[in-house]
């Protein structure tokens, strides 16, 4: 290990504080304690294992991977994992399996004995229950493709152990198709997949059931980058055998795996004697950006106050008095942090104190902002102001206030930022300052033109598709927390209007036309809005926004939060009423409209495991509630999963049988470590229908809000000093 | 025929969308990074094409001499061999802060490096009191320090060392026509896997006139040499 334990004792003033010190400690005490036994190589569906087989590994903690999988039947497996706890392993995968899906006649909806590939997602887990030990293995208990469609369903119990420092054999027992050969035992009734189903339920009454069987392995890591790998398997490859020209000729699989550089890989393997086939996979380590500490430019150092009898006047604080005082160091501040990419909004000021009301435009983590704030303001506040508060503007509303004494900014200037965190106190801001807002700044109007690209990749008929084009978008800000904004689009180049796929959901089409947008989308209106953000009562925070509000709908859409500034705890409501917009995306509407909203609650379990609850109306008229899990990482990676269950029946919802996906999000400064704002973010659903759609309205207030309160300033507060 | 100005709209449409332009800075990065990024690549490489020689430290030093008035000194960083002047933009006590023209920084605390900003493996702080007063009392010995430095999530890490400091030989030299003379000092520290070696030549008053002094294990040595204090 090599980073040791901070030398100052910790002195916990809440809970908050003790998580972030005890982060330091766990880095020392964990090494310590067994760690759970990472995987050497991929298997063909993009898990820690040997070739086809599960092992008992797990992946680095918090890392994504990606994985394509290409076999000589013509079958492909392209996997995302992601490593959601140390011994908690989940994938999502979106596959094409040749021949499996029976083709129905378009007029009878009768079979017609034909078969086409079947293009197939699948959600795995895996838990590593037991980590390895001197003479015992490590142990992992799994379920493959339990929400998906079925057709990789199995589950197995599997034992991994090491053997000196190059060898490894793996062990297990597995059903369902890890079961489906060689089977020495059988438990209950497993029934048969139906191929033509919407899928998509949990399967839970047919894990564990059906026939058993062994399967086992090894893997052997000839040096640093080549592991090579033989295993017996127990797949039948049933199906694929029946319907594809799958022959299975030997019950062994053999591989070789070669890591390309720290974070590519390419394998190559032969399945049963019959098929070859390769994999390239890559892995990205939210814990690994870059440039941890970031390139941006150095903020100017705080400016110690010269001795008491070198500026008398200015320790006096007589000049308070003069009414031009706080107008000149109001606009040279504003100046100052305007050059660093900040807005000085308002400002109190009297003999003692100051009060700095900014919005960052520029940084990602907060703490970083508000130490360039801290700095900039002993650099232009006369000596007596001994009392300096900055407070985090987000959309006109005063999320946070962190007051420090100026002695301490003076005194404890880059040293570790523990250090200026214990004397400092994070507030909700007070709603009484006699602020003076800084001259000039409204009305603000921004405009931008920057390419855009909009792609489409679970298409059967074409799985990647893409549009690219310009965006105009602008940004009229009227006065604090009053914006109106829109973007408008023109596609430049592109295909997604090739596609032919038409909904064939039998509910309101509220979100399943989305084709229709992409096609008819050429010269497009994004959204054209008007957005009211205030703060109606302690903890409370409050967004309207009316207009053409997402590219599906306009109307008008209402929100309050509550949010302490240093709980847990969060609760919102949300209430919308709109109208769904012409296929064009210009000013029309179609006939369908609808009230839709929701109560919400968010909590903060700690360790950056953040859920949500949602419970309401969606688009489709449906009632029901969405539940999501979100990882945060301190550097503001985020990655995460929901589900929507709504009264709207699996028939009527069609494939899928409900609505649920994998967000990820990754702050674009991890990526170049240039200072920035933004987050590049992605939802991947499993499959866009009409159940459980939601409204997807611009600035929702607990992200907004969430970013410059207590527990993410905690998180991020090593980067103060920066 | 009448496609044609529409044609060519969109192609402006395209080169101006390509860059990004507009006043709004928090929407127009993915163009312009694109963009400097794809510029910076073609510069290096027509720099490397020409490849002449590279420029002279005493010559930089100089310059930048002329250019500041304050304090000044050179560095190198020792892994890219890149050189720059960084002058003085603050003080607070005994600690520098010494920015470059690019925006930089090093901080340093009697001569001693506690920090750096914007290398990208920065050293956020440092607590090298004991070897400080080791160096300037120009005396042998052991001294523990801390360095600090931000992980993968941006949480700060400290880094304990234990160093041993030697005296070497007096020495004198002249840098961008300017005489030094000092004592060479040498510092080993060591801990936690870690090991490197900094020097030093420090003045009969206890400055340090210039150093070889260690930013991390990314980054490596940088070599500074004070001009004018």
């Amino acid at each position: 290990m090599f980073f040791a334990h901070p030398t100052r004792p910790v002195t916990a003033r809440n809970r908050l504080r003790a998580v972030l010190l005890g982060a330091s400690a766990l880095a020392v005490a964990a090494p310590v304690l067994a760690e759970p036994l990472t995987g050497w190589s991929r298997n063909t569906y993009g898990m820690p294992g040997l070739v086809d087989l599960p092992t008992a590994e797990v992946r680095p903690d918090g890392e994504l991977g990606f994985s394509v999988t290409g076999m000589g039947d013509g079958t492909f497996r392209n996997t995302l994992t992601f490593q959601i706890a140390p011994q908690l392993t989940g994938a999502f995968r979106y596959s094409r399996v040749p021949g499996l899906n029976p083709v129905e006649d378009d007029i009878t909806g009768l079979p017609t004995g034909a078969y086409e590939a079947l293009f197939d997602r699948s959600f795995d887990i895996r838990w590593q229950f037991l980590e390895e030990g001197r003479y015992r293995p490590a142990l992992a208990i799994g379920l493959n493709d339990f929400i998906g469609t079925g057709v990789y369903s199995s589950e197995y119990i599997v034992a991994t152990k090491t053997f000196g420092e190059r060898l490894r054999l793996s062990g297990g027992l597995g059903w369902g198709r890890l079961g489906s050969f060689g089977s020495i035992a059988s438990m209950g009734d497993r029934p048969a997949y139906d191929y033509g189903s919407n899928g998509g339920q949990l399967n839970g009454k047919t894990w564990f059931r059906g026939d058993v069987a062994p399967f086992f392995g090894l893997a052997w890591a000839m040096n640093d980058r080549v592991t090579l790998k033989a295993e017996y398997s127990s797949d039948a490859y049933a199906q694929e055998t029946t319907l594809g020209d799958w022959t299975r000729r030997s019950s062994m699989n053999f591989g070789v795996d070669y890591a390309l550089n720290d974070v590519s890989k390419l394998q190559l393997f032969v399945l049963h004697g019959d098929k070859v086939g390769f994999q390239f996979s890559r892995a990205i380590n939210p814990k690994a950006p870059p440039f941890p500490s970031g390139i941006e430019r150095a903020p100017l150092p705080v400016r110690p106050r010269p001795p008491r009898g070198a500026d008398i006047a200015g320790w006096s604080g007589a000049w308070s008095a003069d009414p031009t005082a706080q107008p000149a160091i109001q606009g040279a501040l504003a100046d100052a942090l305007a050059k660093d990419g900040q807005i000085l909004e308002s400002m109190a000021l009297s003999a003692t104190r100051a009060e700095l009301r900014v919005r960052n435009e520029t940084y990602a983590a907060q703490p970083q902002a508000l130490g360039h704030v801290a700095r900039a303001a002993t650099r232009a506040l006369p000596p007596s102001v001994e009392t300096i508060t900055v407070t985090s503007m987000r959309k006109g509303m005063a999320v946070s206030s962190v007051t420090f004494r100026r002695s301490d900014l003076e005194r404890l200037e880059n040293t570790a930022a523990a250090e200026i965190l214990a004397t400092t106190t994070i507030t909700e801001a007070d709603a009484e300052a006699a602020l003076v807002p800084t001259a000039g700044l409204y009305p603000r109007f921004r405009w931008s033109l920057t390419p855009y690209a909009e792609a489409s990749i679970f298409d059967p008929d074409n799985p990647f598709r893409v549009d690219l084009g310009a965006q105009l978008a602008g940004r009229f800000e009227i006065a604090p927390g009053l914006i109106v904004s829109g973007a408008v689009r023109q596609k430049l180049v592109g295909n997604l209007d090739d596609s032919t796929r038409v909904s064939d959901s039998i509910a309101q089409h509220v979100r399943s036309d989305l084709a229709e947008y992409q096609k008819h989308g050429d010269l497009a209106l994004r959204n054209l809005q008007l957005a009211w953000y205030a703060q109606p009562g302690r903890n409370l925070y409050s967004r309207v926004t009316v207009g053409y509000l997402e590219r599906m709908y306009g109307g008008v859409s209402g929100e309050l939060l509550w949010k302490p500034v240093d709980s847990r705890l969060a609760l919102g409501v949300e209430a919308n009423w709109v109208k769904q917009r012409d296929f064009d995306q210009h000013f029309g509407f179609q006939d369908y409209s609808v009230a839709t909203g929701h109560a919400s609650a968010y909590y903060d379990f700690g360790g950056g495991y953040v859920g949500a609850l949602d419970v309401g109306r969606y688009l489709a008229k449906d009632w029901g509630a969405t539940v999501a899990l979100d990882r945060t990482f301190e550097n503001g990676w985020k990655v995460g999963a929901f589900a929507t269950f709504t009264d709207m029946s699996n028939a009527e919802f069609g494939e899928g049988s409900f609505d649920k996906g994998i967000r990820i999000s990754i702050p674009v400064v991890w990526t170049t470590g240039k200072p920035s704002v933004n987050t590049l973010s992605t939802t991947i659903r499993s499959l866009q229908r009409d159940g459980g759609a939601r409204l997807d309205v611009e600035g929702r207030l607990y992200e907004t809000v969430d970013a410059a309160q207590m527990g993410t300033l905690y998180d991020q507060w090593g980067r103060f000093w920066r | 025929m009448k496609r044609r100005p529409r044609a060519a709209l969109v192609a402006a449409a395209l080169a101006l969308a390509l860059v990004g332009c507009g006043n709004d800075t928090t929407q127009l990065e993915t163009g312009r990074q694109a963009m400097s990024e794809l510029f910076g690549k073609l510069r290096a490489k027509r720099a490397a094409a020409k490849a002449g020689p590279a420029l002279d430290a005493e010559a930089i030093a100089r310059s930048g001499m002329a250019s500041n008035p304050g304090p000044v000194l050179i560095a190198t960083l020792e892994t890219n061999k890149s050189t720059s002047i960084f002058a003085q933009r603050g003080q607070n006590g005994t600690m520098r802060t010494w920015l470059s023209p690019s925006g930089q920084a090093v901080i340093t605390r009697n001569g001693l490096l506690v920090g750096t900003r914007g290398f990208g493996h920065d050293l956020m702080s440092a607590d090298t009191s004991a070897l400080s007063a080791k160096l300037r009392a120009r005396s042998p010995g052991q001294a523990a320090i801390e360095l600090r430095y931000l992980d993968g999530l941006g949480i700060e890490r400290p880094l304990p060392l234990t160093c041993t400091v030697i005296l070497g030989e007096a020495v004198s030299y002249s840098f961008a026509d300017i005489d030094f003379s000092g004592l060479q000092m040498a510092a080993r520290c060591e801990g936690h896997g870690f090991a490197f070696d900094a020097s030093y030549i420090v003045s009969d008053g206890g400055e340090i006139l210039s150093s070889r002094q260690w930013i991390g294990q990314h980054l490596g040595y940088l070599t500074i040499q004070t001009l004018r204090n």
